[in-house]
């Protein structure tokens, strides 16, 4: 039995992150652990005997006619990307290095770069799948969010645009 | 039936409502369920994305 093409276009991403493999910041600075899909990020997504975590969260989809029998698919979703961070202090006067900011900064690289690599025809990686565009709409780095202990967390809100026949959703 | 009997059967009822209250309380109690750090966290920044796109 067939997925759906919102299902193949949530693998494809779930498989895209897992590729990424850390080179020191020449091209990546971390190398997922794990790269999860769930409802909802909760305490028990960061499991402390990780490093590195990924998640992939669903939110609404919307359908727009594009032609008779052709469909266009909003797809919005959310990343969580957090990697451990246990410094001994974080007294902004003798910070240390890196600080919250710059991994926040790095994890939001990484994956921006990897799922808008223009090195290969741009999202060749969906495969067939119709997706016509995937643009990142939020990095949200604010302490309000995702300020914890033991972790640099930021968040990223992205919106991927595929097509499909009406029967073929 | 009697006046008596009649209380008797009023009484009987109310501590019956009176243990299923006790019960149905203690299944469904009115303290909200705790949220974790990380999951109000996020619970802020989805609401703050939806409020930007309107």
């Amino acid at each position: 039995m067939a997925e759906s093409i919102a299902e193949g276009v949530v693998e494809a991403i779930r498989t895209r992150l897992e590729g990424i493999a850390e080179d020191n910041g020449a091209t990546y600075w971390f190398t997922p652990d794990r790269v999860i899909r769930t409802p909802t990020l909760t305490e028990q997504c960061l499991d402390a005997s990780l490093s590195t975590i990924y998640a992939l969260i669903p939110d609404e989809e919307e359908k727009v006619e594009e032609a008779s029998l052709t469909l266009h698919g909003d797809m919005r979703l959310d990343l969580a990307l957090a990697t451990r961070f246990a410094p001994a202090s974080e007294n902004p006067l003798n910070p240390p290095d890196p600080d919250r900011w710059k991994l926040q900064n790095r994890m939001a690289r990484d994956v921006q770069r990897r799922l808008l690599d223009d090195s290969t025809t741009p999202l060749s990686w969906f495969g067939a799948l119709g997706v016509e565009n995937l643009e990142v709409l939020i990095i949200d780095r604010t302490p309000e969010h995702t300020f914890l202990q033991g972790w640099a967390l930021v968040f990223l809100r992205i919106v991927v645009r595929y097509s499909h026949l009406v029967s073929a959703p | 039936m009697t006046v008596e009997e009649l209380e008797v059967l009023v009484l009987a009822l109310a501590a019956q409502v009176a243990r299923l209250e006790t019960r149905f309380n203690a299944l469904y109690p009115e303290e909200p369920i705790e949220e974790d750090q990380v999951a109000a966290g996020f619970r802020k920044y989805r609401a703050r994305a939806k409020e930007r796109e309107g």
